[in-house]
């Protein structure tokens, strides 16, 4: 469901534009999709954090690998979590992910 | 003040590369590389802003850049400098007041909307604007900075930056597809011959900065970055 953005992120290099597109990518889903805008404005923020943080910095490959892993994992937490019915799931999902954002992209 | 100094190139890429190296803004790293923002793995990275914090050199910097710009661009072609956010604002401002000429910045992103909402400063209609940065990689981000100016009405031919990557040869091209002619202090290449004459760093390290900028796609690609840049 929220793999496209992963893709994104990957097939442009990994770098902090590729990161940059990614969050213009999903900045637009939230509009286009309005039943997925909360996961979708918690990925283009994770996204955006990660270009804030890293615009400009001395980037090192292995940090950017990391936080690429730790992107790919609020992605498929939040696909696991939308694909189905449960409320409660969804809510949890988007938690979690919220939570994980406060220390992203160090 | 007046510049009246027009000292040899390549004299000015030998200070310039001193004093980057004197205050420690060159990295060289290959175990652990640096990532660009366009996904090439690189194991050199310049941090350009330490040199606002080194008065005596920033200085003499400034008075580089100037003469540069006044001798190859001339002494009456431009009416405004302006800086990119955020780096190029300061040694905008100081080139700015080195050729006494008005001083604007470009945001990387709009503030608001029309066609100045990337501009701070009062710039006039079909001003011309020379284009400050610290440093230019690809062109990239000139290009972006370029075009927001022309949307505001400036006329922009020339951009200078402290640092030329000079990694890929097609980047003058791109900037002149886009009218842009680029001016500079130092690059790289300067950098390592200090370097390899002054005996900075490890032979093996060198060896690897070498190779990478020689052929900075392939080391890229074989340290798990990018193998082409997107245009």
């Amino acid at each position: 469901m929220f793999e496209h953005l992963v893709e994104t992120i990957r097939d442009q290099g990994q770098g902090v534009r590729a990161w940059e597109t990614c969050a213009l990518e999903a900045a637009t889903a939230v509009g286009d999709k309005p039943d997925l805008a909360a996961p979708y404005f918690l990925l283009g923020a994770a996204a955006g954090r990660f270009v804030e943080m890293h615009f400009g910095e001395p980037l090192t490959s292995e940090k950017a690998k990391v936080q690429f892993d730790r992107f790919e994992a609020f992605a498929l937490k939040l696909s696991n979590a939308f694909s189905g019915d449960d409320e409660t799931q969804k809510l949890k999902a988007l938690n979690e992910v919220a939570t994980g954002l406060l220390n992203f992209g160090k | 003040m007046t510049i009246s100094a027009f000292l040899d190139k390549a004299l000015i890429a030998e200070i310039v590369a001193n004093m980057l190296l004197e205050i420690e803004a060159v990295h060289f790293r290959s175990d652990k590389p640096y990532m660009f923002t366009s996904g090439l793995a690189s194991p050199v990275y310049i941090d350009c802003r330490k040199l606002i914090s080194y008065p005596r050199i920033r200085s003499t910097l400034m008075d580089f850049a100037a003469s540069v710009i006044l001798r190859d661009a001339g002494f009456e072609k431009f009416d405004a400098v302006a800086g990119g956010e955020t780096a190029g604002i300061p040694f905008a401002a100081w080139i700015a007041d080195r050729l006494s000429l008005p001083m604007q910045y470009v945001r990387k992103k709009p503030k608001g909307f029309g066609r100045d909402a990337q501009i701070e400063g009062d710039l006039k209609e079909g001003s011309r604007v020379l284009l400050v940065e610290d440093l230019t990689t690809d062109g990239g981000s000139k290009i972006k900075f370029c075009e927001a100016l022309k949307r505001a009405g400036a006329e922009v031919t020339d951009t200078i930056a402290i640092f030329y990557y000079d990694i890929f040869p097609d980047t003058p091209a791109k900037l002149a597809a886009h009218g842009l002619k680029l001016h500079y202090l130092a690059t790289w290449w300067d950098v390592l011959e200090v370097c390899e004459k002054k005996g900075h760093f490890d032979e093996q390290t060198l060896k690897e900065v070498r190779s990478f900028l020689t052929d900075p796609l392939t080391w890229s690609g074989n340290h798990g970055g990018v193998t082409e840049i997107a245009s």
